[in-house]
């Protein structure tokens, strides 16, 4: 579904991500870990076609994400607070990309009344603006827009954080659904190693711009990289 | 700790990518303002012969006494549109070891740094050196300066205390328009005699100094009555402040959401434009100006006969909205712009709902300006042949613009006086957009005559609007090219 070829980016000289090859199939669960800096989102926003890659070229769905718009047709996205319309309602921005998708205002509808669990009062009570809600709050309206869409390509930014323990939770059920259910081709990044392992069944650990890790998850996966992340830390102590 | 507040707020307008970034403008905005301050200090310097010419038989200062009310008055009214208060982030000082009183005090005389508090120093000062140091004794000199700086600082307390409690909404602009109304019509009927209350107050205080202790009495008044409000409000809860979900007006737009995407979009802007202070004042100030416009020109004989003058305010009259709202066409939607090109949205698509944006509003101010009929029937063929001017060469010129503005638009902060955002391309596109059809209109008019210019024009007009797809086109394309530097901008702040 996506393939990256000799993807570079470089700030002033700088590179700051640097992927020879990632191909992610149809319906794989996808995901990214590593530490701030590592370029996480860096390469999401180069797979979204919102930052231009200095190099190399990303294909999701054999179309180049920088020449052609039909990728925007299939992919969901949530990477931070510039996916949302601040002065809508919750209501109103569903229903504003619902529009964009050609999704009916009732099914819209449905689909909210469906997540209501997961979106909670203060979303579905529609009363006040996207800018006046909490960073969690904000978050689930973003995570659930980009589900709305029914994407073959859901692409999200460090979902679980900001979301309080429930909320984690439901996500995490909720995902691990969705994908199973509709086969999309999933990627999220996370700092949390027990929320990402547990969702995806592909964990690539990201450092300084390049891939180090590219694992198939399993029962140990999550001690492997807590071993990783911890070597690094003494690492850093050490220096 | 002052020195430590000061020292902080240079760092952040220094560090704000607004001073970085754009040197450029900030120089050019500099350089507009000393011309302002310069043409002021003129007029102070040449005030005493001015009033002298004005009346014969009044000395100068008793003229000047007069009017120093209004002039007060005057200033009032405008601070309340242009003064901002300041934005000091207190946020992060709440939790720190530092009084109270500190806080507000240095928030408080932080207002004094305002642009109107400079102004008597250049339209007075001179007087008072030049004329009034001549004819008085210095002590009432002295002092005659000094009242009108502690009425300004009245003024200006008396309107952040006013401010601190209330934004400008129409609601309150409506007050202040009927309290002024009451005012002028009290003083048109010689009930409230303000000329003679002005005059005979400094009359009396240049004989009698003593009588300063009024307007410092008010000064330290509403200093006192400032400070009293801060230190009380000096809360995370007052300072952020969530607005209540107004949704009136937009929703009778929302037979808009049923047109497909292109008007889910439409939509969608007018909420923008609705709900957020700074294009809200926007639309306030610009709609009855572009079309009071014809008010100021059409009366008199003089403009009449200089159609090229007209051409302009035929240029502006339906596009005054266009040409304000449409410089930033783009960057109206900075905040949002990642959703924008992540989004299921096609760019020509995007391009054309900006384009009816435009164009719909300016035929509406179009149709409004019908009656100017009145002044003369070449009134309304100028104004219907730069409609067409507006909606076929300048609609399509803010659509290919739009791509040299890369400048994150804040919506938050007030209009009037606010540079945010702003960069040198949107003062040099005013040329093309309104010096344009006056240069085509004057070498046509010397060339083939009136009429016939009017109708290339016209042509002109008809042919973008015709052609309008395909320069919609184009300007996608070009923005294409352009978007990750247009992106890039507007997420860094």
């Amino acid at each position: 579904m996506i393939q990256v070829n000799n993807l570079t980016k470089k700030y002033v000289g700088r590179t700051v991500l640097n992927i020879p090859e990632i191909n992610i199939e149809k319906g794989e669960s996808f995901g990214l870990v590593g530490n701030n800096g590592a370029g996480k989102t860096t390469f999401f926003r180069l797979i979204l076609d919102l930052i231009q890659a200095s190099g190399g070229s990303v294909h999701s769905g054999g179309e180049d994400v920088a020449k052609g718009e039909h990728w925007k047709t299939y992919t969901g996205s949530y990477l931070d607070e510039g996916f949302l319309i601040e002065y809508l309602t919750p209501v109103e921005y569903f229903n504003y990309v619902g529009r964009l998708n050609g999704i009916h205002p009732t099914e819209v509808k449905n689909f909210m009344d469906d997540m209501k669990s997961f979106l909670g009062n203060d979303i579905t009570n529609n009363k006040s603006y996207i800018r006046d809600l909490s960073k969690g709050n904000q978050k689930k309206v973003g995570i659930g827009a980009a589900l709305m869409i029914r994407p073959e390509v859901l692409i999200l930014d460090e979902p679980f954080s900001n979301l309080d323990p429930t909320s984690q939770y439901q996500l995490k059920t909720l995902l691990k659904e969705w994908q199973n259910k509709h086969q999309m081709c999933m990627l999220i990044s996370s700092h949390d190693l027990n929320h990402v392992t547990e969702v995806c069944k592909r964990i690539v650990v990201l450092h300084e711009g390049k891939v180090v890790h590219d694992l198939e998850t399993n029962p140990n996966t999550l001690s492997e990289l807590e071993a990783y992340f911890a070597v690094k830390g003494d690492a850093v102590e050490e220096e | 700790m002052n020195y430590q507040f000061t020292a902080l707020q240079i760092k952040r307008i220094q560090r704000s990518s607004f001073w970085q970034k754009s040197l450029v403008t900030n120089i050019f905005i500099g350089l507009l303002m000393l011309l302002l301050l310069f043409e002021l200090l003129a007029v102070g310097i040449f005030l005493p012969s001015i009033l002298e010419k004005s009346a014969k038989d009044i000395a100068p200062e008793v003229l000047l006494n007069q009017g120093l009310i209004y002039y007060f008055l005057v200033t009032f009214m405008m601070r309340f549109f242009i003064q901002e208060l300041p934005t000091m982030e207190v946020t992060p000082m709440l939790h720190l070891p530092i009084k109270k009183t500190k806080i507000s005090s240095y928030l408080n005389f932080r207002t004094l740094l305002s642009f109107f508090n400079f102004l008597p120093l250049f339209l007075f000062l001179p007087f008072t050196i030049i004329y009034m140091g001549a004819h008085f004794s210095a002590l009432s000199a002295i002092s005659w300066f000094l009242s009108i700086y502690f009425f300004e600082f009245t003024s200006n307390f008396l309107l952040v205390r006013i401010k601190r409690k209330s934004s400008v909404t129409p609601s309150v602009v409506l007050i202040l328009l009927s309290v002024a109304a009451v005012i002028g019509i009290l003083n048109y009927y010689n009930l409230l005699p303000l000329k003679e209350i002005s005059g005979w107050y400094f009359g009396n205080l240049i004989k009698q100094p003593l009588l300063i202790l009024l307007p410092l009495f008010t000064m330290l008044l509403a200093y006192w009555e400032n400070h009293r409000y801060t230190v009380n409000h000096l809360y995370l809860e007052n300072l952020v402040k969530k607005k209540k979900r107004s949704e009136k007006i937009s929703s009778s737009f929302s037979g808009l959401e049923k047109r497909g995407k292109t008007g889910a979009m439409i939509l969608n802007e007018i909420r923008l434009l609705l709900r957020n202070k700074r294009s809200k004042q926007m639309l306030l100030f610009s709609l009855p100006l572009s079309l009071l416009y014809g008010m100021f020109f059409y009366p008199q004989k003089v403009y009449m006969d200089h159609i090229g003058l007209l051409v302009f305010v035929a240029t502006f009259i339906s596009g005054g909205f266009l040409i304000i709202y449409g410089q930033y066409i783009l960057a109206w939607e900075s905040t949002q712009f990642d959703f924008i090109l992540a989004s299921n949205i096609h760019t020509e698509e995007y391009f054309k709902a900006k384009y009816y944006l435009m164009t719909i509003p300016t035929t509406l101010l179009f149709l409004l300006t019908i009656p100017y009929v009145y002044y003369g029937r070449i009134i309304l063929e100028l104004n219907f042949v730069f409609l067409f001017y507006n909606l076929g060469i300048n609609a399509p010129l803010l659509l290919f613009s739009a791509s040299f503005n890369r400048k994150r638009l804040e919506l938050d902060k007030g209009q009037m006086m606010n540079y945010q955002g702003v960069g040198i391309n949107n003062f040099l596109i005013i040329i093309p957009l309104m010096g344009g059809p006056a240069l085509i209109y004057v070498l046509l008019d010397t060339l083939v005559g009136k009429n016939i210019a009017l109708l290339i024009i016209l042509g002109l007009g008809i042919l973008g609007i015709l052609l309008h797809q395909q320069l919609i086109k184009w300007a996608a394309a070009f923005f294409r090219k352009r978007r990750y530097q247009i992106a890039e901008g507007y997420r860094n702040s």
